[in-house]
């Protein structure tokens, strides 16, 4: 017994340094990728000259973020303005803890894994009130005052859109929910529930704060909304959450509606990696296309549509399971 | 920690006067000079109730350079640059109303190969400035993509531009009696290539940006500016045309060779912001076809007056001579002395009128929608503050 | 010796300026043009909103008998130039504001408050609009005694006596003002 608990620690302890470095490595892949996707669409060849292709822009990216001055600004609590970064990046970590990589790499399978991860994620909300409220800036209390309506009405039908598929497997283990999945394209969620996986995609990019739902940190409005004060690491901090919770948003959806790490042919986490890449390459596509939708555009879309079609579908669902 | 802004009286001047109003719950909101939806220096303050705009007041002046004055010590030809860094964007517009108001002083003509020149450069000027708007609209609206398809346009237009005007922005290329040089057969062709060229992306920008949805959503019903309030305002070019009122100067006080030419102007009754924006759209087209009419009908001859004088010294009397620029009536009130410079100088910004409306306008709407109205008129700050 | 070069340039072109001037008349850009006074300025503005003009501008003009002011009025559905032209003592100023009519005449009059120091009556708020607040010294754009001209100087063959807008004859012309070179498309 004694023997069982450090080995739990130390289970514990490795996995949060891994899921660092793989945000970590995300983050670098992600950036890299989003500014050539970008450049593709603009057509122009985006990052060139650091390194052969501009392979290594993210390095000299994080290299002048890192050099920077870490800046204050007056009036500020100072305290709170430097906690929003961490407590909007520390969540993101622990939540790579949960998920199901392959069929051996998992860190910790526990039967809680979902609400483990709408939990944490949700606590980013906080960071970016945070962040607007001690910033002692107008763009930035404008911003956060954005992100937490958004972020708390766009919870409701994320929630909403999880919830059949937790009914039709009976279970918030994230590992379950793989592996009643089938290998083959047509034995996952997304046939079964396609508006589900909709639904929970529009969320997704709601909750990220990414284009066209990218209103807390709209440039051409507010600036840079909540983060606007921010410099250096603690910009850093919130550009690195931010493609953690992308991340994040792309795994959770990868295994509820896409098998997660089941494929054809031999499962494991080259197709998980993969169904993850084409989410957050969806993702990056639909930023560099459309335009930002109003505030109150936006709201209407969640509480008008998503909610009503999420509680439909879910009724349906039930319908279906009960027959 | 001074959690309550609306007691900050840290202001500047222009701050300390917008004191907010009796209305509770409004907070005082400071957009600009360095914000970047205000395309260069302008500055609104604003007070807001949330998210809702109670009262705005624009704060010009943060780039003013006082040509005016400038034109009462230089002389006539020292001044012909002057005009093409007030509005950056139609340069060539500027310049030839500056041009055309010493020119009519004097009494001058203008040859006609000159005048169709100046028709075709003037118009490729405003492609490029309409386009420059177009792709800075839709990035005030968030969508960054369309900007580096405009300016794979423009930087065609500038690069047939340069080879004959010398600069790619701001050109100085007019002169008194006609041109500084003359265009040749590459610049023929290479415009028509380019008018050839602009029509099928026309169609690619239309099916791509213009009946995109959530644009549609932003800028429908936005911004309803009536004929009536343009005319209050002095409002002109797309800004009243979006408002159903067709009015182009180049068609109601014909100058140069427009007369001649065969193109509509794009009116829509919708008063909003998309009608400004399908106005804008649908110029770019006229142009191509006022572009391809004066390459057809281009006349042989001189490209400036062999009479021209280096000096011009225009007789004692005043001038009015208006143009039709990208963003609207340009004009020019020239007072002369007889002397070397001129007596006073005059410039009517066309953006200037189009920005006062804007306190109006913006009054109950979303901050979204104020920077969608800002865009919508399609400021240029270096011309509205001169 | 410049001014003797300069002349044997424009000797020519005063000649062929002279020619031009007999074959067409001399393009001024106003249609119609009156001198009017201070208080009558109001109501002539009024029956030019009443006939559909806009606003184009309000120019300003430092000379010797004090400011002259020019506002500038044109019209959408049927375009001809309107200038009124008011004359300002250069102490006491008179000109009433019209931004209760044209309310895009507020910055015109800011401006020229800016440039000539010219106090409209009437003004809700005559700040500074283009120039810094802190601007110290006279306006920039008053001349020096020595450079200012009069009215027969700069308008050689002009009358300058204010028109009577009472008479129905003002309101005659401009209801009827247009623009010879206008063709209605339609």
């Amino acid at each position: 017994m004694i023997e069982a608990i450090p080995i739990q620690l130390v289970i514990m302890l490795v996995g949060l340094a891994a899921t660092m470095a793989f945000v970590g490595l995300n983050a670098i892949v992600l950036v890299y990728l989003e500014r050539k996707v970008a450049g593709f669409i603009h057509r122009r060849p985006g990052p060139y000259e650091v390194g052969p292709h501009g392979i290594l822009q993210p390095f000299a990216d994080g290299l002048k973020l890192v050099g920077k001055q870490i800046f204050t600004p007056k009036g500020a609590d100072s305290f709170l303005y430097w906690l929003a970064p961490m407590i909007s990046m520390a969540p993101a970590v622990v939540c790579f803890l949960v998920i199901p990589f392959g069929p051996h790499l998992q860190i910790i399978n526990t039967n809680v894994g979902l609400v483990l991860i709408l939990a944490f994620t949700g606590v980013n909300v906080l960071a970016l009130c945070i962040a607007g409220w001690t910033s002692q800036n107008k763009y930035s209390l404008l911003g956060a005052a954005r992100g937490v309506s958004q972020s708390v009405a766009y919870e409701i039908p994320l929630l909403l859109s999880v919830l059949p598929i937790i009914f039709l497997t009976g279970t918030f283990n994230l590992f379950d929910i793989a592996t009643n999945q089938g290998s083959w394209p047509w034995q996952w969620f997304v046939v079964t529930q396609p508006l589900a996986f909709i639904i929970f995609f529009i969320c997704a990019l709601a909750e990220t704060n990414r284009a066209p739902f990218d209103l807390p940190e709209a440039e051409s409005e507010l600036t840079a909304g909540f983060h606007t004060e921010y410099s250096g690491m603690g910009f850093a901090l919130f550009f690195l959450s931010e493609y953690a919770y992308m991340v994040i948003a792309a795994c959770v959806g990868a295994i509820l509606f896409l098998g997660g790490f089941k494929g054809p042919i031999v499962d494991g986490w080259w197709w998980f990696l993969a169904k993850v890449y084409i989410l957050l390459l969806i993702m990056i596509w639909i930023r560099w296309t459309f335009p930002r939708v109003r505030f109150d555009q936006l709201l209407n879309i969640c509480w008008k549509w998503l909610i009503p079609l999420a509680i439909l579908n879910l009724l349906i669902t039930l319908l279906v399971i009960a027959l | 920690m001074n959690l309550d802004l609306r007691l900050d009286t840290s202001g500047d001047f222009y701050a300390q006067k917008f004191q907010p109003t009796k209305r509770e719950d409004t907070l005082i909101l400071n957009m600009g000079p360095q914000h970047p939806s205000t395309h260069g220096v302008l500055r609104i303050i604003l007070e807001i109730d949330g998210e809702y705009i109670v009262r705005a007041q624009p704060v010009l002046g943060y780039i003013h350079r006082m040509h005016e004055k400038m034109a009462e010590v230089m002389s006539y030809p020292q001044y012909l640059p002057n005009p093409a860094r007030t509005d950056y964007l139609h340069a060539l517009a500027w310049g030839w109303a500056h041009v055309g108001a010493v020119e009519r002083l004097m009494g001058l003509e203008v040859p006609e190969r000159a005048e169709f020149i100046r028709v075709i450069t003037c118009e490729l000027n405003r492609i490029n400035s309409h386009l420059l708007w177009w792709g800075a609209y839709l990035l005030d609206l968030g969508a960054f993509t369309p900007i580096m398809y405009a300016f794979d346009d423009r930087e065609i237009i500038m690069d047939i531009m340069q080879r004959v005007t010398g600069s790619r922005l701001t050109y100085c290329y007019y002169r008194f009696g006609g041109v500084s040089g003359d265009i040749d057969d590459r610049f023929v062709s290479e415009t028509r290539e380019q008018c050839a060229r602009m029509k099928e992306r026309f169609k690619m920008y239309k099916a791509l940006v213009t009946e995109n949805f959530i644009l549609r959503k932003r800028v429908e019903e936005i911004g309803e500016i009536s004929v009536d309030t343009c005319r209050r305002y002095g409002a002109t070019g797309p800004v009243l045309r979006g408002s159903g009122q067709e009015y182009d100067v180049r068609r109601a006080e014909p100058y140069s060779v427009y007369d001649r030419f065969d193109f509509n102007i794009p009116a829509y009754n919708d008063c909003d912001a998309m009608g400004r924006y399908l106005v804008r759209m649908d110029e770019m087209q006229e142009s191509i076809k006022i572009i391809e009419q004066a390459l057809d009908a281009l006349p042989e001859g001189d490209f400036i007056h062999p009479k021209a004088p280096k000096r011009a010294k225009p007789p004692a009397g005043d001038v009015y001579f208006a143009v039709e620029g990208a963003r609207g009536k340009i004009g020019m009130h020239l007072v002369s002395d007889g002397g070397k410079s001129a007596y006073r100088l005059k410039l009517r910004a066309p953006g200037f009128s189009n920005l006062s409306l804007f306190g109006e306008v913006s009054q109950g709407t979303l901050i979204s929608d104020a920077v969608s109205i800002l865009g919508s008129l399609d400021l240029v700050i270096p011309e509205i503050d001169r | 010796m410049s001014d003797q070069a300069e002349k044997s340039v424009t000797a020519p072109e005063k000649e062929e300026a002279a020619k031009t001037e007999e074959k067409v008349p001399l393009y001024t850009g106003y249609d119609l043009d009156y001198f009017v006074t201070p208080k009558d300025l109001i109501d002539a503005v009024r029956k030019l909103d009443q006939a559909g003009f806009f606003l184009e501008d309000i120019s300003c003009l430092d000379m010797k008998e004090g400011f002259q002011l020019v506002y500038h009025f044109d019209r959408f559905d049927q375009p001809g130039r309107v200038g009124l032209r008011v004359m300002q003592d250069r102490e006491n100023h008179d000109v009433p504001s019209i931004h209760h009519i044209y309310p895009g005449a507020d910055w015109h009059e800011r401006e020229c408050f800016d440039f000539f120091g010219i106090r409209f009556k009437g003004h809700p708020n005559l700040l500074p609009l283009l120039l810094d607040p802190d601007h110290q010294g006279p306006p920039p754009l008053i001349k020096d005694e020595s450079a200012r001209k009069s009215l027969e100087e700069l308008y050689p063959d002009r009358v300058t006596t204010p028109v009577n807008i009472e008479d129905e004859q003002f309101t005659r012309e401009i209801t009827n003002c247009s623009n010879p070179k206008y063709r209605n498309p339609s």
